[in-house]
């Protein structure tokens, strides 16, 4: 039985021949989780002098073996990556499996991770920007996060890495899975474990490095104010308690909110879209309290703000994705594109359904063209390319590499 | 959503997060923070004369920040940000004086700040100054959280689109609350005269307030004259005393100034009546820090209020026929029994006709009173425009509403009272029900035919929807069908009207307008087919054959013999075609093909273009603006409040509506109001054409005001190709404009 696709593979390198860079992807989904790992970063190495592995990872794996399984491979290679609730790489749509993107040649790396964002996201995010000083004195650099959304603010998190790092280097990156059971998440740095953590990455380059972010929600009727909220739970909507307005708005089923795995399937679909400047902010309502009445979103909702239900459909989702990726490596320019990462939002995922998730991989492939594609579907994304916000919440971020 | 409701709640947010932080240095990097997020920046700056308080976006260290610094102090409005590029800058003062502590904001790229950003930044920086300082007076007390708890539901009224009164009241209630005390009021200046805009009692009903108009005296003139906190613990024996509050036993007052942008506009009052009450120092704060957030408010209420434009009708204040078809959607998803009332009124034309447009304002408010007064408070009344109105009925039986539409009728019946002449008029109501499977759209449609047949049937009367009324829709279906053979079979021609130079009477352009010669039923009139097209979405392949049917002839124009420029071609784009994603490979196609200099191409689009989704439709006029062909605003002034989109439209002509024209010789106010249109497209470098110009009043009116270009029957009307094509050849400058 076939279980792991070769990896495929793009270089590029500058009129000279002698600064190169690569990029590859390997994918498995073999059964054997130590097997997969090392598979799959057995293709992703295929490269020349490689600097960085990344790996998404099928939550449903066991994965201290399969990280084992990595790090048989990639010896000292240093290692970021995360569990994930459906990967996106060369290999069958729906397999859960695990994806290794190899960055070799002329890319500056420096890796790091902090842990504890529950109890202080900021001193975390801060703690990550910290490892990663002094940033690389390339020309285009990016630091690409990997987080626990589960756990804490986000944004905090966010604002914490901004507050060192600077206006000057773009954040990217998204929220690692747990196959839509929406507990808990783990994060991968070198052979080691961590929850509740971030594993970030600098990586510089002297050609671009395109990112777009696009979400494809519309807000649906009126507005309502969050006259009552904490961090990420929203205590209440135009003075109702907020579980109440959420569902009468929505026209749930009624006791919908008694049982927790079926109202966190209904609220995927049915995010709140909060006021921003110019547009809307998504923020996905991960679940409730049906005692408190309260919501809990996947990112915070601050008190005082303008809040609609959103609503979307495969047509809007799918014009987002092919958007991002097209914006992402049309900021390449004349540059060749190297590969194609992509962070979509499970709730995303959600609204295709299995057959728009097809077309979606086809739109994505179409982009990518020879280069290879890579990234997973995330819970809740970070992005801080322009102006200071970088975790968002439904959204899709593409990134091209060259 | 709208920009306004954006910044209520922006703020609102940003006092919130003030009010948590632990001490006043993370209160200045969470407030730079949230300003950044606010504004999408990403640099922000506290500094003061000769220091730097706090960075955000870079290093302490960086040298950038002193650079930063002393370019904000010499008010660059763009700097260099090494990684950023060129960055757009605003700077705001937290307080008065040279010593004040100023914000500075950089933004990479070139999108200036709007004055909407702005007014959040002031707002912002207001907030910030004002949390600094109950943090240091009120940190102890537990007042800072009462104070953001009634700020909050004055900013609650606000966002939830309470009327002002109603804000204003609740700006006097949350006073009372935070003070415990008796009596507060609110007075705002109106032309320099303090109004009472509210008060709030603990009084019982027998035992209310005479309430007065307006103040000359008294502690809130005081504290409006002075812009100063005023306070008295004996208020009997004060230069303030009221009568009337001294007999009820007022015994301490406090009054401070209401602030809107810096300048005093009213002021907040309160009063104790409990013997030997004195207000405190923390209360003196919180007073002043109230009615500064109360100021806030109040610029937020007001931008709010422009804002319900795109949900409310301006003429009569009711909702308009977005937010009625949001309300009938959200019935219908709910599965809830709905019945819509269509009501258009007959013979209002000869109202509007025969004493103008104000008196027909007038007459369609007291009809919306009206009609309210016969409704329950759960049914919704709408104003869909012209002599439209609609009422949407939840859970009504079907007889319900018919006894209803009578009550309506008869209301409508009664006569009125305008401009202090006797009107009558009657009306036509069309009722549907909703049944299972139906959209919004289906049960507009139903009531909306079953109106005609009322009004066919003579009008005064209701007219339940029946399925066999749809023989007009097939009507309908079938001028539809021919519609989209007449491109083809080039039942579609063009006529062109002459916009003149009302300087040099030399013909500018050329507006093209579409006709259609119907093989059975003649010459159909545009406001009978363009709205069937733009329903269908035939415009579109209709709008792409007028533009380079106008092209086409455009190309082959020849200067006139007197010396007049080479005439543009103005082409009309409706809202549909602004959707359309081929629209600028269209128009440079048309241009390409046809050799037309872009120049001499003009596209049209009115107002409503910018109802639905604003930022697609301005990056695709941007696009058509890069190709070199020009772009008017039409029928200026009657839409949707493109004001504050002006500044950022790549416009350079502004068509002003011919109800202003035709308002002009009508007397100060119509003029005035011409003259602020004319004004301001001076102001944003643009062209103002007057349209409709029919009298020589009206052409020697826009000349004086130095309106530049008209258009209109006065001097010529629309003539086909070959005609406008010889009248050119031989134009030797417009006769009417020689005369004047």
């Amino acid at each position: 039985m076939v279980t792991s696709v070769p990896g495929t593979r793009a270089t590029i390198g500058r009129s000279t021949g002698t600064r190169r860079r690569s990029v590859r992807v390997g994918h498995s989904w073999d059964a054997s989780s130590h097997a997969a790992g090392a598979v799959a970063t057995l293709d992703a190495i295929q490269l020349a002098d490689p600097r960085l592995l990344l790996v998404f990872a099928s939550f449903g794996y066991d994965l201290p073996e399969l990280v084992a399984g990595v790090g048989s491979v990639a010896g000292d290679i240093p290692v970021i990556g995360c569990s994930t609730a459906g990967e996106i790489g060369p290999g069958p749509p729906q397999s859960p499996g695990v994806v290794v993107v190899g960055l070799g040649g002329d890319f500056s790396v420096r890796t790091t991770h902090s842990a504890g964002l529950r109890q202080d996201p900021r001193a975390v995010g801060e703690a990550v920007a910290h490892g990663l000083l002094p940033l690389p004195d390339t020309p285009h650099r990016t630091t690409l996060m990997l987080t626990d959304s589960l756990a804490g603010d986000q944004q905090e998190m966010v604002r914490g890495a901004y507050g060192l790092l600077g206006a000057t280097v773009p954040l990217i990156g998204g929220g690692a899975g747990d196959n839509m059971r929406m507990q808990t998440s783990y994060q991968f740095h070198n052979g080691q474990i961590l929850q509740e953590a971030v594993v970030a990455a600098v990586i510089g380059s002297d050609d671009p490095i395109g990112l777009s972010v696009r979400h494809g929600w519309r807000r649906s009727g009126h507005g309502m104010v969050v006259t009552g909220s904490a961090g990420n739970d929203v205590h209440s909507l135009d003075d109702r308690p907020a579980l109440d307005a959420y569902l009468h708005r929505h026209a749930a089923p009624h006791g919908l909110e008694q049982d927790a795995a079926a109202f966190a399937e209904f609220a995927l679909t049915r995010p709140l879209a909060v006021a921003r400047r110019g547009d809307v902010a998504i923020r996905h309502v991960l679940g409730a309290d049906p005692v408190a009445r309260t919501l809990n979103c996947a990112g915070s909702v601050p008190k005082g703000a303008a809040a609609w239900l959103a609503t979307g459909d495969v047509e809007s989702t799918l014009a987002a994705t092919d958007a991002a990726c097209a914006e992402a490596i049309e900021q390449l320019g004349e540059v060749p594109l190297l590969a194609l990462l992509v962070f979509d939002c499970v709730g995303r995922r959600a609204v295709l359904g299995d057959d728009g998730a097809l077309v979606e991989r086809r739109l994505m492939n179409d982009r990518a063209g020879t280069a290879p594609l890579a990234g997973f579907y995330t819970y809740g994304e970070i992005a801080r390319t322009k102006g200071v916000i970088g975790y968002h919440n439904q959204t899709v971020l593409a990134v091209a590499l060259s | 959503m709208t920009s306004d409701s954006w910044s209520t709640s922006q703020l609102v947010e940003f006092l919130a997060v003030l009010s948590e932080q632990r001490d006043e240095d993370c209160a200045l990097r969470a407030a730079v923070e949230r300003v950044l997020e606010s504004l999408d920046a990403e640099v922000g700056l506290l500094f003061g004369r000769d220091t730097v308080l706090t960075v955000v976006g870079l290093a302490a260290v960086d040298p950038q920040v002193a650079t930063l610094a002393a370019a904000a102090r010499t008010g660059a409005d763009q700097v260099w940000v090494d990684g950023l590029g060129r960055c757009r800058t605003a700077v705001v003062a937290l307080d008065f004086g040279e010593d004040a502590v100023r914000l500075l904001v950089v933004r990479a790229g070139a999108d200036e700040f709007v004055p909407d950003e702005m007014l959040l930044l002031r707002g912002m920086a207001w907030v910030l100054h004002l949390a600094l300082r109950p943090l240091r007076v009120m940190v102890l007390l537990g007042e800072r959280q009462r104070m953001l708890e009634q700020v909050a539901r004055v900013q609650r009224a606000i966002a939830n689109r309470a009327p002002l009164p109603e804000v204003f009241d609740t700006v006097t209630a949350s006073a009372l609350d935070l003070f415990g005390t008796e009596l507060a009021m609110l007075y705002l200046a109106d032309q320099g005269v303090l109004m009472v805009a509210s008060v709030s009692t603990t009084f019982d009903e027998q035992h209310q307030l005479t309430r007065p108009m307006h103040l000359r005296s008294g502690i809130g003139r005081a504290a409006y004259s002075s812009g100063e906190l005023v306070r008295t613990d004996d208020y009997p024996g004060s230069a303030y005393a009221n009568p009337e509050l001294v007999a009820r036993g007022a015994h301490a007052a406090m009054g401070a100034p209401v602030r809107e942008n810096g300048a005093v506009v009213g002021s907040l009052v309160t009063l104790s009546f409990q013997p030997g009450h004195h207000f405190t120092d923390v209360q003196e704060q919180t007073l002043l820090a109230f009615a500064d957030q109360v100021s806030i408010a109040l610029s937020d209420a007001k931008t709010l209020a422009t804002a319900q434009h795109a949900i409310r009708d301006a003429v009569t204040g009711l909702p308009n026929r977005v937010l009625f078809l949001d309300r009938l959607e959200q019935a219908l998803a709910r599965g809830i029994p709905a019945h819509v009332l269509f009501l258009d009124l007959d013979r209002f034309k000869l109202v509007n006709d025969t004493r103008g447009h104000c008196a027909g304002d007038e007459l369609l408010r007291q009809v919306g009173r009206r009609l309210r007064e016969c409704l329950r408070n759960d049914d919704l009344l709408a104003r869909f425009g012209g002599d439209e109105f609609a009422v949407l009925v939840d859970n009504g039986g079907c007889d319900d509403v018919v006894l209803l539409a009578k009550r309506m009728l008869e209301a409508v019946e009664r006569p009125y009272l305008v401009a202090g002449d006797e009107v009558s008029i009657n009306a036509s109501i069309g009722i549907s029900a909703s049944h299972d499977g139906d959209t919004a759209g289906d049960i507009l449609r139903d009531a909306d035919t079953a109106m005609y047949r009322a009004k066919h049937a003579g009008g005064g009367r209701a007219v339940l929807f029946e399925k066999r009324m749809h023989t007009v829709l097939v009507q309908r279906a079938s001028l539809e069908a021919d519609l989209r053979h007449a491109v083809s079979r080039d039942e579609l021609f063009l006529v062109f009207q002459p916009i003149l130079h009302l300087a040099t009477g030399h013909v500018d352009t050329a507006e093209a307008l579409l006709r259609w010669q119907h093989p059975t039923r003649g010459t159909i009139p545009p406001d009978e087919f363009i709205p069937l097209a733009e329903e269908t979405g035939l415009i579109v392949p209709i709008g792409r054959h007028v533009l380079t049917a106008a092209c086409t002839q455009a190309a082959g124009w020849v200067a006139p013999p007197d010396g007049g420029p080479l005439p543009a071609v103005s082409v009309n784009l409706s809202a549909r075609q602004l959707l359309d994603p081929e629209l600028v490979r269209d128009v440079r196609r048309a241009v390409e093909t046809t050799g037309l200099d872009p120049a001499r191409l003009i596209l049209e689009i009115t107002e409503s273009a910018f109802v639905g989704d604003a930022a697609t439709v301005i990056e695709r006029l941007r696009q058509i603006r890069d190709t070199g062909v020009r772009l008017a605003i039409d029928d200026f002034g009657t839409g949707y409040s493109a004001l504050s989109y002006l500044r950022h439209l790549p416009v350079e002509i502004l068509k002003i509506d011919r109800s202003f024209v035709e308002g002009v010789v009508a007397g100060w106010q119509g003029r005035a109001f011409l003259n602020t249109i004319v004004r301001l497209s001076e102001t944003l470098s643009m062209t103002a054409v007057g349209e409709g110009v029919e009298t020589r009043e009206q052409l020697a009116a826009l000349q004086a005001l130095g309106c530049q270009l008209g258009q209109g029957f006065l001097f010529a009307r629309p003539m086909d190709a070959a005609e406008f094509s010889r009248s050119l050849a031989v134009h030797r400058g417009s006769a009417v404009l020689a005369a004047s």
